[in-house]
C-alpha cells in the first residue's frame, strides 16, 4: 500500500514536469516558420498576368461548367501573377487557399475567405498571387478539402516555351484554365517569330 | 459592543464618503468642456474643429487631415480643436477586425470597429512628439500598429 | 463499389456498433443496480462512496483511484490534480512569453511573434478556466460534503461526466494553439488568413463550449448539494461562509454563462457560414458585449470562492471567530448582482457614449462597497485576534489580503470613465488583475492545498522550509511583476504586444524579473511534492480545515 502511494505522488510530479515541457514544445512547434505559419502574400514584380476563373462548387472546382472536368490543373511559369476570379456556384461557403506543396499543407495562404465570398450564387471575388517558387502548388477550399482541390504547376521561367508547350500537351485533359497560358505563350512565340523574321530581313 | 458598532459606522461612512466624492469628481470632470469620450456617430456639418479621418488596417494606422493622407504618423497644431473619426475597414472584407487607438499623453482612446464610426473631439495643449498605439489585439503583427505624431506651434 | 452496397455496408456497421453499445449499456446498468443494492444494504445512498469506503478506505489522496470513483471527494481530488497540472503548463507559457519581451523588438521569437500571441492566449485561457475555475470547483467538491455534513453523495455520475467533458475541453484548447486572446472577438477569430495566424480557432471555440457544459453541470450539482443535500442540523443561516461564497458564485456562473455560450455557438456557426457577426447587417461589437456579460462575472467567479476560503482559514490560525458573519454573507451576496451589472466598463471606449459610460462607471464604483466590507471583515478578524500564527497558509492569506487591496484600488481607478481612456488596454489592467489573481486566486488556492496536504498526500507533512521559499518568492515576485506593469501601464504601455516602444523597457524588464521569480517559486512547490513523497506517511490523514467541523475548536494547524 505504502509502496503504491509513494509512486503515485512521484508520478504526479513527473507528469507535471513532462506536461510542462511537452506543452511548451507543442506550442513552440506551431507552424510559424516565418509569417505565422502561412506563406506570404507575394508582392514582388511579375512578368506576366494570367486570368483564371473558378466556379466554387462543393462537388469540385468548375463542377458542371466544362463537362466532366473538375479541379482544373493550372500550368504557369515562375513569376506569373494569376488573377483568380472565384464565382459562387452553389449556396455553400468556400475559401480559396493555396500552398506551395503537392498537397494541402498547414503552411498556406487563404486568398479568399468565407467572409469575402458570400453564399449568394453568382457572387464574384477577385484575388491575385504571384507564383515565384517553382514546383507543384495546391489550391483548395478549406471547407471542402476532399472534393475541391487542384494543382498549380509552376515551371521554371528560364525554359523555352517549347518545354511548356510539350508539358501542356502531356496533359491534354487539363486545358480548362491553361488555354490562357497557351494564349500568352502563343504571343511570346509570335514575338520570337517576328524578331527572327526581322533578323532574316 | 459599542466600540464595535462605532468602528463599523466609521468604516461605512468612510467608504461611502470616498465613493460619493469620487462620483462627484467623476460627474464634474465628465461635464467639463475639455472632456470627450468616444461616441458612436458620424460627424455632420457643424463638426467642431478640423476633421481627422483615422482608419485602422492590419497593421497600420492611416490618417487623413485636410485631404493629406499619412500612414503611422501625422502632425497637429497646438491649441486647435480636432474631431477624430475612427473606423476600421468595412464589414465583410477579409481584413476588417477591431482595433483600438490609444494616445496615452492626451487621454484619448477609441475603438476602431468595422462598419462603425466612432468620434472624439480633443484639443492638444502641449507641443512635442507623442506616441500612439493599437491596444486591441488585431492579429499577427499587432505590435507594429504604433507610431509617433507631432504637435507643432 | 456502388453507392448502394456502400450504403448497406455503412448501415450494417452502424447497427453493429449500436448493438454493442446497447449491450455495454445494459451490462453497465444491471451491474450498477446490483451495486446500488449492495450499497443500500450497508446504508449508503451513493455507490461511489460505498466503494470508496469498502475498497480503498477513505480515499481522498492524490492518485489514480480518484479518477475511477464517483463520490464527491474523489471528484474534488480530480479537479485539484488537473488544476495543478494546468497551472504548471500555463505558468510555463507565462514565464516563457515574459522572457521573450526582454528587448523592445522581438528577439526570442524573431519573425515568429505569433508564438507570443499563442503563449499569451493559452496562458490566459488555461489559467482562468482550468486553474481558477478548476481549483474552485475542486475545493467545493472536496470541502463542502464535510462542511455541510452531506450524507448522500448522489449525482456522482453527472459530476464525473461533467468533469470529463470539462477536462476534454481544456485539452482541446491546449491542442488548438489558438492565438485569438481569451476574448475570441469574431472578425479576428474567424479570419483564418495570414492576417491572423490563428491555429485551429474552431477547436478552441469547441473546447470553450465543452468547458462551459462541464462547468454548468458541475455548478448545478454543487448548488443542489448546498441547498438540498445539507444535513438538517446545518441551517442555511448558519452555513459556513465558504458554502455561501460557492453558492453565490455558482448562481452567478449559471446565470451569466449562457450569454457567452450562445455567442460562441454563433461564432462557431460563423466559421462555416458567416451571418451573425461579420455580415453587412451586424456589428462585431455585439459579440464583445455578449462576451463581457460573461467575461466580467468570470473574474468574480475566480475570486469569490477564495473569499469564502479566507473566511475559513483565518479562524484556524487566529483562534477567534469571524468578526461579522452577517456582513460577510451580505458582502458576498451583494457582489453577485453587482458584478453582473458592470460588464460595460470593459468597452467604455467602443462608442457607448457618455450616459452608458457613467452608468457602468457608477456601477463599478458600487462594487467597492461589498469588496471593502469583505476586506474590513478580514482585517477586523485579524485585529481582534489574541494571537496570529503565521504558518505558510496564513502567510498566503495575509499576502492575499494585501494584494487584493492594491489590486482593488487599481481596479476602481481604471473603471473611472475619465482615467479609463488612458488606462484601458495598457499593462495597468494586467497589473490590476495579476495582483488579484496571484494574491487571491493562486495564493489562497495554495494556502488551501497546504492545509489539505496531509489528506491529499495520505498523511504526509509538507517541507516547511520549501513551503516558506515558495510563499516568499511568489509574494515578492508577483509584487515586483505587477508593480512594474501597473506603473508602466500608467505611462501607456500597451498589453498583449510582442514588441514595444523602447521607452517602456525598464518596466518590462522589471516585470520579467518578477515573472521569473514567480516561476522559480512554483518549482519549490514541485520540489515539495517530491520531497514529501520520498518519505513515508507519518501523521494522521486529517486536515485542519475539515477537522474544525468535527470539533468545536482546533489547535493543530496545517503544519
Amino acid at each position: 500500500m505504502a509502496e503504491r502511494t509513494i509512486s503515485s505522488g512521484i508520478l504526479f510530479g513527473v507528469v507535471i514536469i513532462i506536461l510542462m515541457f511537452g506543452g511548451l514544445y507543442y506550442m513552440l512547434s506551431a507552424p510559424t516558420t516565418l509569417n505565422g505559419g502561412l506563406i506570404e502574400s507575394s508582392s514582388m514584380s511579375y512578368t506576366k498576368t494570367v486570368n483564371v476563373t473558378l466556379y466554387a462548387n462543393a462537388l469540385g472546382w468548375d463542377y458542371g461548367i466544362k463537362g466532366d472536368t473538375v479541379n482544373p490543373t493550372i500550368n504557369v511559369t515562375a513569376g506569373t501573377r494569376i488573377i483568380f476570379t472565384v464565382i459562387e456556384d452553389d449556396t455553400a461557403p468556400h475559401t480559396l487557399t493555396i500552398a506551395d506543396s503537392s498537397k494541402e499543407s498547414s503552411t498556406h495562404l487563404t486568398l479568399i475567405t468565407t467572409s469575402q465570398l458570400t453564399t449568394t450564387i453568382g457572387h464574384t471575388v477577385v484575388a491575385s498571387y504571384i507564383f515565384d517558387k517553382v514546383g507543384p502548388w495546391t489550391y483548395w477550399c478549406e471547407i471542402h478539402p476532399t472534393t475541391m482541390f487542384g494543382t498549380i504547376n509552376v515551371l521554371p521561367a528560364a525554359k523555352t516555351s517549347a518545354q511548356v508547350n510539350s508539358n501542356s500537351q502531356l496533359n491534354p485533359g487539363q486545358i480548362g484554365i491553361s488555354h490562357n497560358t497557351v494564349n500568352s505563350l502563343n504571343s511570346i512565340f509570335q514575338d520570337l517569330l517576328d524578331s527572327s523574321g526581322a533578323l532574316v530581313a | 459592543m459599542n466600540q464595535k458598532y462605532k468602528i463599523e459606522i466609521i468604516w461605512i461612512v468612510a467608504v461611502l464618503a470616498i465613493l460619493f466624492a469620487s462620483m462627484g469628481i467623476n460627474f464634474y470632470v465628465t461635464g467639463m468642456k475639455s472632456f470627450s469620450v468616444a461616441t458612436k456617430e458620424t460627424p455632420g456639418e457643424k463638426t467642431p474643429g478640423t476633421l481627422i479621418q483615422a482608419t485602422g488596417v492590419q497593421w497600420s494606422w492611416s490618417f487623413e487631415i485636410n485631404g493629406v493622407k499619412t500612414v503611422d504618423n501625422f502632425t497637429l497644431t497646438v491649441n486647435q480643436t480636432y474631431t477624430m473619426v475612427i473606423t476600421s475597414l468595412p464589414v465583410g472584407t477579409g481584413q476588417a477586425v477591431i482595433h483600438d487607438l490609444l494616445i496615452p499623453e492626451f487621454g484619448i482612446q477609441v475603438y476602431a470597429v468595422p462598419g462603425q464610426n466612432n468620434t472624439i473631439t480633443f484639443t492638444p495643449d502641449k507641443t512635442g512628439t507623442f506616441i500612439f498605439e493599437c491596444v486591441e489585439y488585431c492579429g499577427y503583427d499587432h505590435y507594429k500598429m504604433r507610431g509617433y505624431f507631432t504637435v507643432v506651434k | 463499389m456502388s453507392t448502394t452496397t456502400y450504403l448497406i455496408d455503412v448501415s450494417v456497421t452502424i447497427s453493429i456498433i449500436f448493438l454493442i453499445l446497447f449491450y455495454v449499456y445494459y451490462k453497465y446498468n444491471s451491474t450498477k443496480s446490483e451495486m446500488d443494492k449492495i450499497a443500500e444494504k450497508t446504508d449508503y445512498v451513493d455507490t461511489g462512496s460505498y466503494f470508496r469506503d469498502a475498497i480503498g478506505g477513505k480515499n481522498k489522496s492524490i492518485g489514480m483511484s480518484a479518477f475511477l470513483l464517483n463520490d464527491a471527494k474523489s471528484i474534488g481530488v480530480r479537479y485539484i490534480i488537473t488544476s495543478i497540472i494546468f497551472f504548471f503548463i500555463a505558468g510555463t507559457f507565462g514565464v516563457i512569453m515574459r522572457v521573450s519581451l526582454v528587448e523592445p523588438t522581438p528577439t526570442l521569437f524573431l519573425n515568429r511573434t505569433v508564438l507570443y500571441d499563442i503563449l499569451t492566449t493559452q496562458h490566459g485561457l488555461l489559467m482562468i478556466y482550468m486553474w481558477a475555475l478548476g481549483s474552485a470547483l475542486g475545493f467545493s467538491y472536496y470541502l463542502l460534503p464535510t462542511f455541510l455534513k452531506v450524507k448522500k453523495d448522489s449525482m456522482g455520475g453527472y459530476s464525473s461526466a461533467a468533469y470529463w467533458i470539462y477536462i476534454l475541453g481544456g485539452i482541446f484548447i491546449l491542442l488548438s494553439r489558438t492565438s485569438t486572446r481569451w476574448y475570441f472577438y469574431p472578425p479576428l477569430s474567424l479570419n483564418l488568413n495570414p492576417y491572423n495566424a490563428g491555429g485551429f480557432n474552431w477547436l478552441a471555440v469547441l473546447g470553450m463550449e465543452m468547458i462551459f457544459v462541464g462547468v454548468v453541470i458541475a455548478a448545478i450539482v454543487v448548488i443542489k448539494m448546498i441547498i438540498m443535500d445539507r444535513d438538517e442540523n446545518v441551517k442555511i443561516e448558519q452555513m459556513p461562509l465558504f458554502a455561501w461564497a460557492v453558492l453565490f458564485t455558482l448562481i452567478m456562473l449559471v446565470a451569466s454563462a449562457p450569454f457567452f455560450m450562445l455567442g460562441l455557438a454563433m461564432t462557431f456557426y460563423d466559421f462555416f457560414n458567416p451571418i451573425f457577426f461579420v455580415s453587412s447587417s451586424s456589428s462585431p461589437l455585439s459579440f464583445t458585449e455578449m462576451f463581457w456579460i460573461w467575461g466580467h462575472p468570470i473574474v468574480y467567479i475566480a475570486i469569490l470562492p477564495q473569499f469564502g476560503l479566507i473566511y475559513e482559514i483565518i479562524p484556524k490560525f487566529t483562534g477567534n471567530k469571524i468578526y461579522s458573519y452577517a456582513s460577510g454573507v451580505l458582502a458576498l451576496g451583494l457582489l453577485m448582482p453587482l458584478s453582473e451589472l458592470v460588464w460595460g466598463h470593459h468597452l467604455l471606449n467602443s462608442g457607448f457614449g457618455l450616459e452608458w459610460g457613467l452608468f457602468f462607471t457608477t456601477a463599478s464604483f458600487l462594487v467597492v462597497i461589498p469588496s471593502a466590507i469583505t476586506v474590513f471583515n478580514y482585517i477586523a478578524t485579524l485585529w481582534t485576534s489574541p494571537k496570529i500564527r503565521l504558518t505558510v497558509p496564513m502567510l498566503f492569506v495575509v499576502n492575499g489580503i494585501f494584494d487584493f487591496i492594491i489590486g482593488g484600488i487599481t481596479g476602481v481607478i481604471q473603471s473611472n470613465l475619465v482615467l479609463n481612456e488612458v488606462l484601458h488596454g495598457t499593462y495597468w489592467v494586467t497589473g490590476h488583475f495579476h495582483f488579484i489573481f496571484l494574491g487571491i486566486t493562486t495564493g489562497i488556492a495554495f494556502a488551501v492545498i497546504y492545509m489539505l496536504f496531509p489528506s491529499l498526500t495520505n498523511g504526509r507533512k509538507y517541507n516547511v522550509r520549501l513551503a516558506h521559499w515558495h510563499f516568499t518568492l511568489t509574494a515578492v515576485g508577483s509584487f515586483i511583476m505587477s508593480m512594474g506593469w501597473t506603473i508602466g501601464g500608467f505611462y501607456g504601455m500597451p498589453r498583449f504586444v510582442a514588441g514595444y516602444f523602447a521607452r517602456f523597457q525598464a518596466f518590462q524588464d522589471t516585470a520579467i524579473l518578477g515573472g521569473v521569480i514567480v516561476g522559480v517559486a512554483q518549482l519549490f512547490f514541485l520540489a515539495n511534492i517530491f520531497v514529501t513523497y520520498s518519505k513515508a506517511p507519518s501523521i494522521a490523514s486529517s486536515n485542519a480545515l475539515e477537522d474544525a467541523y468535527n470539533l468545536p475548536a482546533i489547535e493543530s494547524g496545517g503544519e
